[in-house]
């Protein structure tokens, strides 16, 4: 049966529909089922378009499954210009695929959302914390808070609404297990403005005691990322409206079918995503236009219960007597296990125990007739941080600096003394548990109380702190970051003198992030009025390589790609670049190799450094190679006017200084020459060089190992080439490849996969298709 | 759609109306499969035709007023593997042999060594790459453009494509790297593979400095030492 959605059936909708439709008939994903249905016909030339009675024969597309894109995800693959999003798929059910989107989609999809906020009251200025989920902070000022639930996490969720009124967002099982666990606590927390539930079914025990001890109303958001299908309940009615604005929507037999109205990329046409729902027949109460649902659940979440196989949103889940939520599992037909969260105050008295017990066999019995229950009675208490293992400050001092930040991180331990501060303030800029931009306030209060402490009576110590507070001028605004810096570096020439070469540097990273006259004033000083010392070899502690990575990135974070200058904007993505350079030369780093990487992120030239071209003075601390490579470097960075010898001509002089264990740095240059220049890569060599030096960044069954990181930008430019000449695999898998994320994210995404993923509230282990049916 | 896809797909195209014009007028010529048996044996002749081919078809489609029917484009989207005859200008680029499978019919048996146990097949139509011969010349040892894919990723349309052995007489030569067929690599992209090259940073700041450091234990001139 197909429930109609006739408001969708809009002039809007149309048009978007014809746009998506004719860049979907370019791909072959889509351009044999749009034929087939009779969605194209030819003109005398062989020209494909649109058929006159498109709109009537829209019915007839066949369904498009998640399974058969993820089989050939690059058949549906109609652009790969221009692309500004790249997500994947949540693979709840090993079903992940990525896919690809422009900036007509991203835009849409910020529009989507901040409508359905604005009818709870939730502005652009209002803060959402995203606590305990798999959920990015997704606009300026919001925040996630992830990691094990622990009294760290509670206390500092705690303090983050105290901060400022605030919403929450987060899947309704894991809030729920933090609500249970402040009870526990008996922590209170100050008001919050509303609650988001998103990413699982919203049961209605969970509504009713997240209304209770937020004292919020509790909303419920929809979203399928690939399909851009998005929904929220409005404040009058409760019913969830889905935006018509982005999906054209179909309900075959309850499955959700979906056209995203915006994504030309890799459009998704009549998809079937695997969520179920249930459309209302009437308009809402609450007037506003458009189709509104019941979320069912997913296809494959199906229960047996005494009423025949229903969709887990269709088994109702109320609030039992005694319980503040529950989790239920149907292991066979006659057994069933239960989770359960007592009220705090209720756990230890028996009678209570008993009223919840038999709540919840009642409901079992109802829900699946009879069953043998078992239940587990949650330990609602979060985890107690564990102590970190006490170490001396000049244990951690010397470990930080001489062998690795990763021993020190991994033996899960902090100094005792005095640098214990510096070393909290490290750890949290290496490993955040929360994530925001702009820079979450309590890593602000960190870096503040370190500023303001009074100095360190060792002087090791402090310098320590200084270069501490030097490395977070690399994740703060640029504004406050000058001022820190100016703080700093005044703290760091009264330091007794000379300062250790590693204190040096970190004082000059910065200039990569900062105006040229901050910073300058540190070079004059570093390289002592001796031009010589920029060839000289800096070597590179802990803190220094994690400094430079950390520039690298928190200048790319604040730069807009649009805002970079030419020659970085041809170098996509130009982290990769940067990566690679410091890998390469991280045995032989000078100061000269710091100017240029300033020189290619800033776009001005670094001679009020003092850096000056290289290629004027022949030194003989350099090798030949470096030589080449940095002559090789100034040249791109020069305009085309200024360019006294072509690229080949440049590139023949790099080569004949290359050592022969260097040849794939070699072509490695000469791609970024090309892109550089402008010139197009020929996808033939270009895949045999690749072959040749990297053969398994192409091969999908390998990791991509971090010797390809410098390979990104030459890989992502051949996607355009390799789509144009059809070959759609290598395109898409181009595509994949070349991206390189920040530290944080990847930081963060590695935790909440630990500790934050979606719960199954109720779920059938049998196979529901099975003999019982 | 993209240019090189157009073009793709319109030399396709061209190809399928060629022969629709053929059959229309040599009717005798094609019974059933045989038509498809004529197509697969002669794509490279028509395509390499097809200049002349495009002009003639052009007048005799606007003769009789024939325009391409919906059941072209069907074929496109499944054309055969195209052959992209790049230019080979520069000094650097590796010179690499390939050949395609011509059996009669599906698949050609991949060998362990010449004449040996079979391990796999390639189909009718694949371009290979040759990576040499035996003695007699009548067994040829082949590859793929990225190697053999193992740990359960595949062609897909290949699904048993190893390195291996097979049958010279079943290999057309198709040239040097020049003439390359791009359309070799086309493997299921399914595999929940890692797509980030960097995502221990921790790992990587400290690898950076531990190299550094290791360098200044032996003092010289600024040499890089990774070898990418």
């Amino acid at each position: 049966m197909s429930e109609g959605l006739p408001s969708a059936r809009s002039a809007l909708v149309q048009g978007r529909l014809a746009a998506v439709l004719q860049a979907a008939m370019t791909t072959p994903g889509h351009g044999l089922r749009m034929q087939t249905a009779g969605l194209i016909t030819w003109d005398n030339h062989g020209q494909p378009s649109l058929s006159p009675n498109w709109v009537e024969q829209f019915p007839r597309l066949p369904i498009l499954t998640k399974t058969e894109i993820r089989q050939r995800p690059a058949e549906f693959l109609a652009s790969v210009s221009e692309i500004v999003y790249r997500g994947s798929t949540s693979g709840s059910r090993n079903q992940a695929y990525e896919f690809f989107a422009g900036a007509a989609w991203n835009q849409s999809r910020i529009q989507s959302r901040e409508q359905g906020l604005s009818w709870w009251g939730i502005t652009p200025e209002v803060p959402i914390l995203n606590l305990n989920s798999r959920l990015w902070p997704g606009r300026w000022g919001d925040v996630s808070l992830g990691g094990p639930l622990t009294t760290a996490l509670l206390t500092c969720l705690s303090d983050s609404l105290r901060q400022t009124p605030m919403v929450l967002r987060g899947y309704p099982s894991r809030l729920c297990d933090v609500t249970s666990a402040l009870s526990r606590m008996a922590m209170s927390l100050p008001p919050v403005r509303v609650v988001i539930c998103t990413g699982e079914p919203l049961f209605d025990h969970q509504q009713r005691w997240l209304e209770q001890v937020f004292q919020a109303p509790v909303v419920n958001e929809y979203g399928c990322h690939e399909s851009a299908a998005f929904g929220m309940t409005c404040p009058e009615a409760g019913r969830l409206h889905l935006d018509e604005h982005r999906c054209f929507y179909e309900v075959i037999d309850h499955h959700l079918i979906t056209t995203d109205l915006w994504n030309e990329t890799m459009p998704l046409i009549r998809y079937q995503s695997g969520d179920l729902v249930q459309v209302y027949p009437t308009p809402c109460p609450c007037g506003r236009p458009g189709p509104t649902v019941e979320i069912l659940g997913r296809m494959e979440d199906q229960v047996m219960t005494t009423l025949g196989l229903r969709s887990t949103g269709q088994v109702p889940m109320p609030t039992l007597p005694g319980l503040q939520h529950y989790r239920i599992q149907r292991l066979s037909p006659g057994q069933v296990s239960a989770w359960a969260a007592m009220d705090a105050r209720d756990s230890s008295d028996p009678s209570r125990q008993a009223i919840a017990q038999d709540s919840l066999h009642r409901w079992t019995q109802t829900t699946f007739g009879v069953a043998a229950l078992s239940i587990t009675w949650a330990d609602a208490a979060p985890r107690v941080d564990e102590s970190p293992v006490p170490w001396s400050d000049q244990q951690w001092a010397t470990t930080i600096t001489q062998q690795s930040l990763g021993a020190w991180l991994q033996a899960g331990a902090m100094p005792t003394g005095e640098a214990k501060p510096i070393a909290a303030l490290l750890k949290t800029l290496l490993s955040p548990t929360v994530l925001g931009q702009p820079l979450p306030w309590m890593i602000q209060h960190q870096i503040t109380a370190l500023t303001e402490a009074v100095s360190l009576t060792d002087p090791a110590l402090e310098i320590l702190r200084l270069r501490v507070l030097l490395l977070a001028t690399s994740v703060l605004p640029k504004s406050e970051a000058a001022i820190l810096y100016d703080q700093t570096w005044d703290r760091l020439q009264s330091m007794p003198h000379p300062l250790p070469t590693a204190a040096q540097l970190d004082s000059l990273i910065p200039s990569l992030h900062l105006l040229t006259q901050t910073t300058t004033p540190a070079w004059a000083w570093a390289t002592e009025g001796n031009a010589q010392r920029l060839w000289d070899i800096w070597p590179l502690d802990p803190l220094n390589a994690h400094h430079l990575l950390m520039a690298f990135d928190g200048v790319l974070h604040r730069q807009a790609p649009a805002q970079r200058p030419p020659v970085a904007q041809s170098l996509t993505p130009l982290l990769a670049v940067l990566v690679g350079d410091l890998r390469q030369w991280a045995s032989a780093f000078t100061l000269a190799h710091l100017g240029h990487w300033i020189a290619l992120v800033q776009g001005k030239a670094t001679d009020s450094l003092g850096i000056i071209n290289p290629t004027l003075s022949q030194n003989a601390l350099l090798s030949p190679f470096a030589q080449a490579w940095l002559t090789w470097r100034h040249f791109l960075l020069q305009p085309a006017s200024a360019q006294d010898v072509t690229l080949d001509q440049a590139w023949h002089t790099l080569k004949t200084a290359t050592p022969t264990d260097q040849q794939a740095r070699l072509w490695n240059e000469r791609g970024y020459g090309q892109l550089v220049q402008g010139q197009a890569l020929d996808p033939d060599a270009w895949l045999t060089v690749l072959k040749t030096y990297l053969p398994d960044i192409l091969n999908p069954t390998q990791p991509i190992p971090a010797e390809a990181t410098p390979w990104l930008p030459i890989v992502q430019a051949l996607a355009q080439p390799l789509h144009e000449r059809g070959e759609l695999d290598l395109a898409y898998r181009c595509l994949q490849s070349a991206v390189l994320t920040s530290r944080q994210h990847t930081t963060f995404a590695a935790l909440t996969q630990a500790h934050n993923t979606k719960q199954s509230v109720l779920m059938d282990l049998l196979p529901w298709s099975g003999a019982e049916g | 759609m993209g240019i090189g896809l157009a073009t793709m797909k319109a030399k396709a195209s061209l190809a399928n109306v060629t022969i629709y014009v053929i059959r229309l007028f040599c009717p005798g010529l094609f019974f059933y499969n045989e038509s498809i048996l004529f197509i697969e044996k002669h794509l490279m002749f028509l395509k390499q035709c097809q200049g002349v081919l495009l002009a003639v078809v052009g007048v005799l489609l606007s003769v009789f007023g024939l325009k391409p029917a919906p059941a072209v484009a069907l074929t496109v989207v499944d054309a055969p593997q195209p052959i992209a005859q790049a230019a080979c200008p520069s000094e650097w680029q590796t010179r690499q042999t390939y050949a395609r499978v011509i059996t009669e019919r599906d698949p050609l048996r991949i060998r362990a060594t010449p004449n040996g146990r079979g391990i796999g097949s390639v189909p009718k139509g694949w371009a290979v790459v040759v990576l040499g011969r035996d003695a007699s010349g009548q067994w040829t040892r082949i590859t793929s453009h990225f190697g053999q894919y193992t740990n359960g990723a595949e062609f897909a349309s290949a699904p048993y494509f190893r390195d291996g052995w097979v049958s010279s007489r079943f290999l057309r030569n198709l040239g040097d790297f020049c003439e390359k067929p791009m359309a070799m690599g086309v493997a299921h992209l399914v595999s929940q593979r890692t797509s980030t090259p960097q995502s221990d940073w921790l790992a990587l700041g400290d690898e950076i400095a531990q190299v550094s450091q290791a360098s200044q234990a032996q003092p010289g001139l600024n040499q890089p030492t990774h070898q990418e």
